[in-house]
């Protein structure tokens, strides 16, 4: 238990993991899978920005002169991670939610298992 | 309600011809609602002992991943402190005390994203682009040739917004040039400034008449700057891995600190602003009204 | 300093410019610049493979230093081949679905369809040469974005909530894909492979933190599984596969899982190391699940009463032996490598030809439909049958070497009581696969060839398509190739295979 207390930045964002991947895999409503993406990747990136932080040190911008000590910065990888990582989300996100609009306007309906049900049906009528 | 806003629309109606209707803009038609509550009632009894032992299911599914990825935390190291930190090696100390000469920024993180790991940064501009084109093959509307194209015109009744975005829209656009130039020196970047451009065009867009942003901002605009920004980019990440390997490589940094160091930063930070703030924009629009 | 080595940067770039000018051209130049790009990668890829037997493998930085500051990408033998079959396949897939495209898809959307070809084979030439975890995930979504992008490209309400389902099934892979590579940034401080083998090798002898280890190649693995369609998660490929036109099939069940195999063998080889990898139970657990995929992808096909879906299905079958030849360790990888290359080749052969065969019956798929249409239009006859027969491991064509190589490379070591469990489980699963192969795939030619009665449904005879021709003679050359000439390609396998670790 002292374990996870004292990375307890870390297990909120595994448990935000969890819960978002949860509801994406769950939940039958497409809109909620939609917020259950964005709060996993949430939970990523916290995982990620807590990874690189040493307390009491500086963030890593230097000033203009070249002499930097590696020990007064923060770790900046996993900065660079965390912006390639919201790209990645937010183009992800407008394509749910752009099939999510053309679904919508087609069956009316948001919940997943009516969908297939009705495409069932218009596929044996159809053959 | 005589003021400047019906003066202008009075002109406007006297340009009416036949293929132009004029729409009172009370509620935005384009807007598709989409309601978030669907659940429907289980009645049957089968279907509800179902439900629930499906629902169970999921829970200890749920607590099961849980349960697995905390035990994987432990191993990780102690958040804060750099005592039995792996992450802390030789990159790191590579990264910034050798940052400033090699890369010419003296934001580590934009040095890092933009010099040391170009290729991811490249392959993330592309999934933009990719993201971009699904949304434009599921979302673009074409003008059907038979039906006779009519024109809306909006008039507005929101003097609030309208003012309000005079006023900000100037200071959102100067803050993201700011951003994006000054990637290399401080906080911020392509991404974060293209964010913010993105944003202040779709305020300026929400506010004034779209005839406005159709003169500036159309399919064509569009798709040039995205493809010059891109292949600019490309071009710019090309020569550079190449030389590194093959040929003489060249540096050509300025002073530390000032706006124009940095080489080929300040070109890419550029490239992906303008990108992105294309792409946010783009977005917004083929949401909204299904083109560009 | 040979050109030769900058070969990879050179199609890797050509393909940005390229997925970028595509976006803004017409259809039909679109359509040639991506074939010619197809060309140039496939000779540049033969080029490779000559030149790494010869030099061993090479590590090529992309920015001024080498790795672990900079990215790297690393290519032998083993990279390289399978760098010349993937524009290969991709290349006669195009020109067989030609029709097909230009019918299905609406003409001003039909540009963006070559981006998103072009991007998908410039991400799959990526992630076979990367050395580093997180530029493999980045590659590894825009593969993501290009798939689902050609699946919902008929623009169908089926076609649309078949990609939903995709992209929910595919998002759930990347979300583990992305939580192992971040756990496994924080256990060892690296993001290039070379490296980050070394300090698992490490901790491994330590005996420190080595079931967070275990952990963490768990989640990897686990999300690239779900993606490529391990059992139990293949539900999804009857609708994505079957129903979409006749490239974008092929395309998606040919190559895209392979990707995602082939970064799946890439991190279990390169970053965690097959001896690390041998103490934990992970190849166990994949082989048992390979096995299983095996017989219930086919027991799912054979209940399938549409010709689209059924292909589809048994994909998931030959993606179990996939997965059961990278459970038998280095040994079975040959095996798996070389069924890799005989699935991507005889499933694009067998959309194409299955495709064509229903257009012959105007468009209805049920079995009972197709009786005759072999009769009709030959040449997609032909393919179908040579394509399931090689399914089903007919003498002298591809799938026999690979079922033959599955049986010998399982035998190599059977020292210890589980050993000789695996190959006794390994022979099972492949006859019983292979009966229950026979079935669908046997019933469906003998269907496609009965001659049609007086009062059933009439026949259209098919628009000539040369493309078509020219693609199913080349595809059933190959297949009689890799089946009678197997042996300069077993060979550069495994010497690739050494030069992996």
């Amino acid at each position: 238990m002292d374990l996870l207390l004292s990375r307890y930045l870390e297990a909120v964002a595994i448990i935000l993991f969890a819960i978002g991947f949860s509801i994406l895999l769950f939940n039958r409503n497409l809109m909620k899978k939609i917020m259950g993406l964005n709060i996993m990747d949430t939970g990523m990136y916290l995982l990620l920005a807590s990874i690189g932080y040493i307390e009491g040190l500086d963030a890593p911008v230097g000033g203009p002169n070249a002499e930097h000590i590696y020990t007064d910065f923060i770790n900046p990888i996993p900065a660079g991670l965390v912006l390639t990582g919201i790209v990645v989300s937010v183009s992800v996100t407008a394509i749910m939610l752009s099939l999510t609009i053309r679904l919508y306007s087609r069956y009316h309906t948001l919940n997943l298992d009516e969908i297939f049900r009705k495409i069932q049906k218009d596929e044996e009528e159809g053959e | 309600m005589k003021n400047k806003l019906f003066d202008e629309n009075l002109d406007l109606l006297e340009k009416v011809s036949d293929d132009v209707e004029i729409v009172e803009d009370k509620v935005d038609e384009d807007i598709v609602i989409i309601p978030t509550k669907t659940r429907k009632k289980v009645e049957k009894g089968e279907e509800k002992i179902m439900y629930g032992l499906f629902a169970g299911l999921a829970f200890l599914c749920f607590l099961m991943l849980i349960v697995v990825l905390l035990v994987s935390v432990t191993y990780l190291p102690i958040f804060g402190s750099n005592a039995d930190n792996l992450t802390l090696n030789e990159i790191v100390k590579e990264y910034i005390e050798n940052g400033i000469e090699q890369t010419g920024a003296t934001n580590f993180v934009t040095g890092m994203i933009l010099d040391y790991r170009a290729f991811d940064t490249l392959g993330e501009s592309f999934v933009l682009f990719s993201s971009v084109t699904c949304v434009m093959i599921l979302l673009e509307k074409f003008q059907d040739p038979d039906e006779p194209k009519i024109e809306k015109i909006k008039l507005f009744h929101d003097p609030i917004l309208r003012y309000g975005a005079s006023i900000m829209v100037p200071i959102i656009f100067v803050f993201g040039g700011y951003v994006i130039l000054n990637g290399s020196i401080s906080p911020g970047g392509g991404f974060s400034g293209g964010a913010i451009m993105g944003a202040g065009l779709i305020l300026y867009s929400l506010a004034f008449r779209e005839e406005k942003i159709k003169k500036l901002f159309n399919i064509k605009t569009f798709k040039t700057i995205t493809s010059v920004s891109l292949l600019t980019y490309c071009g710019c990440k090309a020569v550079s891995f190449y030389t590194s390997v093959n040929g003489p490589v060249i540096h050509t940094f300025g002073i530390p600190g000032a706006i124009f160091s940095g080489g080929f930063i300040f070109i890419l930070n550029c490239c992906v602003g303008l990108v992105v703030a294309c792409t946010m924009f783009g977005f917004y629009l083929l949401f909204k009204r299904g083109e560009i | 300093m040979d050109f030769i080595i900058n070969l990879p940067l050179i199609t890797i770039i050509l393909g940005f410019v390229l997925a970028v000018l595509t976006s803004f051209l017409n259809e039909k130049i679109s359509r040639i610049l991506t074939l010619c790009y197809e060309v140039i990668a496939t000779a540049f890829g033969i080029i490779l493979t000559i030149y790494t037997m010869d030099k061993g493998y090479i590590e090529y930085q992309l920015g001024h230093l080498t790795a672990p500051f900079c990215n790297q990408i690393r290519f032998g033998p083993y990279e390289s081949l399978l760098a010349t079959l993937v524009p290969t396949v991709m290349f006669l897939a195009i020109i067989a679905g030609k029709l097909h495209t230009k019918r299905d898809i609406v003409q001003q959307k039909e540009h963006s369809f070559y981006t998103l070809l072009n991007l998908i084979l410039l991400a799959i030439l990526s992630i076979i040469y990367t050395d580093d975890i997180f530029t493999g995930f980045v590659f590894l979504e825009i593969l993501t974005l290009g798939s689902i992008g050609i699946t919902m490209i008929k623009n169908h309400g089926r076609q649309i909530a078949a990609a939903l389902r995709y992209m929910i099934f595919n998002l759930l892979g990347s979300g583990l894909f992305l939580l192992g590579c971040i756990f496994l940034y924080g256990e060892t401080g690296y993001l290039s492979m070379s490296y980050i083998q070394d300090v698992v090798t490490d901790l491994f002898a330590q005996g420190k933190g080595d079931f967070g280890l275990v952990i963490t190649f768990t989640l990897i693995v686990t999300g690239l599984g779900i993606k490529s369609g391990l059992f139990p998660f293949y539900f999804w490929m009857g609708d994505t596969y079957g129903g979409n036109t006749t490239t974008a099939s092929s395309v998606l069940s040919g190559l895209i899982s392979k990707g995602y195999i082939i970064l799946a063998i890439k991190m279990i080889y390169r970053a965690f190391g097959i001896d690390n990898v041998m103490q934990t139970e992970l190849l166990n657990v994949l082989f048992v699940l390979g096995a299983c995929g095996m017989i219930f992808g086919s027991v799912t096909a054979i209940k399938q009463k549409v010709l689209n879906k059924m292909v589809s299905y048994s994909s998931a079958a030959q993606i179990g032996y996939i997965y059961l030849g990278i459970g038998l360790g280095p040994a079975g990888l040959i095996a798996a490598t070389f069924h890799i290359m005989t699935h991507s080749i005889c499933k694009s052969l067998l959309f194409s030809c299955s495709n064509r065969l229903i257009d012959c019956s105007g468009k209805k798929r049920k079995f009972e439909n197709l009786r005759g249409a072999g009769l009709v239009d030959k040449v997609a006859g032909v393919g179908f049958t040579v394509g399931a027969l090689s399914m089903v491991g007919c003498p002298f064509l591809a799938g026999f070497v690979s079922k033959y190589l599955f049986i010998t490379n399982s035998m190599v070591d059977i020292s210890t009581p589980w050993l000789l469990i695996r190959a006794i489980i390994t022979v099972i699963a492949l006859l019983g696969s292979t009966l229950l192969n026979t079935i669908y795939y046997l019933r469906t030619v003998i269907t496609i060839y009965s001659p049609v009665k007086k009062n059933e449904v009439e026949l259209v005879r098919n628009k000539y398509d040369v493309g078509f021709v020219v693609s199913t003679c080349l595809f059933i050359a190959l297949i009689f190739a890799l089946g009678l000439f197997p042996s300069t390609i077993i060979e550069i396998i495994g010497q690739g295979i050494g030069l992996l670790g």
